[in-house]
Formats: structure tokens, sequence, C-alpha cells
């Protein structure tokens, strides 16, 4: 009989991994309840997206011939380029082989992924928010032109980088311009968008294959602006880079050991303990607003040594010096380095910046020295209140959460 | 007369097994587990109190925090089920919280003289 109680009790006591299991399931199921979650939909082609890949890869669009958009947003790179930040124009190959080339203009900022930028919830562009669509109008340097012609934020955006010399037009030359830099000159945004959609038509119907492309879509030689362009691109985008395969949206689709136990605990703490949700908000892991985490500025570039000011750089106010947007976080393990300007190589590094911005500096002396010792509290300072309230109690959990942005 | 003994002797043995092996074996299995609770419990209330609950995405994030209250009190329940005594649990309780006090002689025995 006492043995027989034995058995009984043992088989009243669950074993402690499927009590875990069963303790994460729970609280994944109020998770997904409280955010709404709901797993991610491919989006239907557009009508203009065979016209976007073909402009998407076309190097006519760049001034010396040399650049298309899918040399920095790369396919095997989840359509990043795999660098700190971008080499644009008078580079050769791509990524790693682009840097060490050496003859490239270094662009501002780090390239990102273009997964699910075609999200109608997708609302800010580019790091500092250039782009941004808010109450249905949309925000851009190319001002009230942002609402003319353009199907969306990311049709805008789409074609800024056309718009920049280190990125496409071509870098400034003592002997001679290429024809889209003489059409712009040195006029700004508004005026440069209608000089370069002239230069550019020219180029266009110029280009058998494009020019094709492009009547088939109902734009005429008189018609054309940069802006069919832009919502070629948008409708490639939008219908080529949604919703990637991800454990993360096979969990949501209901199979619920597309996670590890380590991945549930990892989730559980993003959206719980450690509020990673609060910013990274789903579905895309972005609340789309501004914030500082103290990223120290980039060892090289344009910006480097202070002088990135972020979400500043647009809006002229100092409470935003240092801010970027909250980056969507899709396919985020696949997209190093982190950070606006790559400085942070892993996800792991850029993970504990979050809650230990010391261990940054501690790690990479180089960071504290010169007038970057005299600097570092600017960045310190600019960081987002919201991130005291993070609790990740050991460096298991830090793991965890790690291990769960991976499978996003 | 028989079966009057066989019936004494099972429930000896069923009260044996109720007042004192089940308490001893839901000590043996959870107090680890518990006292990793209540100090997961109470770090979630503590945040929860300091975040306040002006934002949305900041109550959200306490609502899944303090689900580990709710996990303590599954286990608290389920060892009190299983016999163990409020008095115990409390002991547990407060020794979790005091886990990471530590006497003043472990910092001090570093500075001793071992030889001079």
């Amino acid at each position: 009989m006492f043995i027989g109680c034995l058995l009984f009790i043992l088989l009243l006591i669950p074993s402690e991994s499927a009590a875990s299991n069963s303790a994460l399931d729970l609280k994944l199921n109020k998770i997904i309840e409280v955010y709404n979650l709901v797993p991610c939909e491919r989006s239907e082609s557009g009508p203009r997206s065979e016209l976007g890949e073909k402009f998407f890869k076309s190097k006519e669009l760049s001034g010396n011939r040399d650049i298309s958009c899918e040399t920095c947003h790369i396919d095997e790179q989840a359509f990043a380029d795999g660098l700190p930040i971008a080499v644009g124009v008078g580079g050769e190959g791509e990524s790693v082989i682009r840097l060490s080339h050496g003859g490239g203009a270094l662009v501002q900022r780090n390239a990102f992924t273009l997964f699910e930028r075609g999200n109608s919830q997708f609302r800010g562009f580019f790091w500092d928010g250039k782009v941004e669509s808010l109450d249905d109008t949309t925000y851009s340097p190319f001002g009230d032109r942002a609402s003319l012609g353009f199907n969306s934020p990311l049709s805008v955006a789409a074609i800024l980088p056309l718009t920049e010399r280190d990125e496409f037009l071509g870098p400034y030359s003592l002997i001679r311009d290429n024809d889209l830099q003489a059409a712009v000159g040195d006029t700004l945004y508004q005026d440069r968008y209608v000089a370069l959609s002239k230069a550019i038509r020219e180029r266009v119907w110029a280009d058998v294959e494009l020019a094709r492309a492009t009547a088939a879509s109902g734009v005429t030689y008189d018609s054309f602006e940069l802006a069919d362009i832009g919502n070629a691109i948008a409708d490639f985008i939008q219908s080529e880079f949604s919703c990637p395969e991800s454990k993360w949206n096979d969990f949501l689709s209901g199979d619920s050991s597309a996670l590890s136990e380590v991945e549930k605990k990892g989730a559980v703490s993003f959206f719980g303990a450690a509020r990673c949700a609060g910013c990274h908000s789903p579905p895309l892991f972005s609340d789309f607003k501004y914030h500082g985490i103290g990223t120290p500025q980039g060892e090289f570039g344009p910006q480097s040594r202070a002088r990135d000011l972020g979400r500043a750089s647009v809006t002229n106010l100092s409470k935003d010096m240092y801010l970027f947007r909250t980056p969507p976080l899709i396919a985020v393990s696949k997209t190093a380095p982190y950070g606006h300007n790559g400085v942070f190589p892993t996800l792991e590094s850029v993970v504990l910046h979050h809650v230990n911005p010391v261990a940054f500096f501690l790690k990479n002396p180089d960071y504290n020295k010169g007038g970057e010792l005299l600097r570092l509290g600017r960045y310190i300072d600019s960081r987002s209140k919201k991130l005291r309230y993070i609790e990740i109690s050991s460096v298991e959990k830090l793991a965890a959460i790690t291990a769960f942005l991976e499978t996003l | 007369m028989t079966s009057f003994k066989v019936v004494v002797g099972f429930f000896c043995v069923a009260w044996i097994f109720k007042q004192v092996f089940m308490p001893l074996s839901a000590a043996a299995f959870y107090s680890q587990e518990y006292m990793r609770l209540v100090v997961e419990c109470d770090v979630a209330m503590e945040s929860a109190w300091y975040g306040g609950s002006n934002q949305d995405s900041e109550s959200k994030a306490q609502e899944i925090h303090l689900l580990d209250c709710h996990e303590y009190d599954k286990a608290r329940k389920k060892m009190l089920f299983l016999g163990l005594p409020e008095t115990y649990l409390s002991w547990l309780g407060l020794r979790s919280l005091e886990m990471y006090q530590r006497p003043a002689s472990e910092f001090t025995e570093a500075h001793r003289f071992r030889e001079r």
C-alpha cells in the first residue's frame, strides 16, 4: 500500500519540465490576449510590383550607373548589407567586399532590412523618421509634394536615396558632373524632385526594358515623375518583403512547438518583466517613436564623433538630440550589426546596452578616449526613461530574450 | 477482529502518509521553487508600483510580469493542499527575501591577517 501511495503522489506531482512548459504556455496565451497578437499574412502583389522590381535592380537610377537599391539591400543579408554603415556611390561589390574596396562614399547610417516596410502600420521611415506618416499626412524633405502622386509614405521613402549624392547621385566632381547631378545642381529637395524627375525620365525612356515596363503600367513620357518610381518600388517591397517566415509567426499560427522552452521564456520576459514591447511593440516590434539608448557615435562615416544628432536633425529640437526611431525587429537576428551606426556587432551587445551602457564602453575603450571622453554624458543623458523599468534578473534571462529575438 | 485491525492499520498508514509523508515530500519538491517564486513576485509587484500605469504599454507589461505572482499563488496553494503549514511557507518567504543578505563576516574575513 505504501508503494501504491508513493506512486500516487509521484503521479500527482508533474515533472518540472512539463510544469514549466505549461506555465509558459499559459503566460504566452495571456500575452497573445493582452497584445492582441495575430500571425502576419503575405501581401498581395501590387499592380506595379514587376516594374518596381526592375527599378529596384536598375543602376540607371544612379548618377554614375554604379549602384542600385539591391546593392545595399542584399538578398543573402536579409535585405540589409551586413555593414555598420552602408557604402554608397563609387564602391564595388557588396557587403564586406564593398567596404574593403575603399573607394565608395560612406553613407550616413546603417542600412536596414526591407521586411514589412510595406505594412500599412509602418509609419516612420529611416533612422530619424525623415519620412513619416502622421494622421494620414506624409511628412518628408519633399514638403507638400509628399502628398502629390505618392501612394504611401513608403513610396516617398523609396525615392529619397535617389536624391542623395552619397547614395545615388554621385560625389561632387571638379571635372564634370553626370547628367543627374547636372540637372539637380545645388537645388533643395522640392526643386530637386522636379529636376531629377525630368533627368531620370530621359534615362528611363532611353532604356528599352524600363521604358516598355513603365509605359505598360500606364505612365506616359509626359506624366512621368519620381513618384511613379516610388510607387512601383513600394508595390514591389510590399509584396516581396511582407511577412517573412519565422518561428514566431509559426507559433502565432498555432504551432506551440515552434518555440523552444528557452525561446518561450525569452518571449515572456520580452513582453513582461523586461518591458521590451513597451517600445518594440508588436506586430512590427516598433512604436515608431523616437528614443535614445545611449548609442555612442561611430568611429567613421560622415556623421561620426558627436555629429549625428538623430531625430533632432529633422525637428531641430534639442530634446530630440541623439534619439532614433525604435527599430522594428522583424528578422532582426539576420541584420547585424546593430544601432543607427552599426556600433553593436551582435544582438547580445545591443540588448545588453539597453540595460547597461557601461559594459560597452569598458569593452571598447576607444569610445572613451579623446573628445568622446568628454561627450559620453550627452549620449547617456539621451537614454529613454523607459529603460529604467527593464527588469532582467539574470544572464540566463538576457540570453533567453536574445533567443526569442532570433525567432522573429 | 482481524478486519478491525486492518482498518485501524490502514487509517494509521493513511494518517502517517497525510500528516508526515505528504508534507515532507512537498517540502522537498517545492521549497526551492517556492522561494524563487516569492522573489519573482516581489520584484513584479515592486516594478508594477514604480512603473506606474499611465501608459498602455507599461500596463500591458505589468500585466504579464505580474503573472509571476499567479505562479507564486499556485505553488503556495499546492503546498498548503499537500499539508505544509502556513508558518513553514512564511518562513520560506522570509528566507528567500533574505537570501541576498550576507553576514558582515564575509566581507571582513578577507581583510584579516592570516600570518605576520
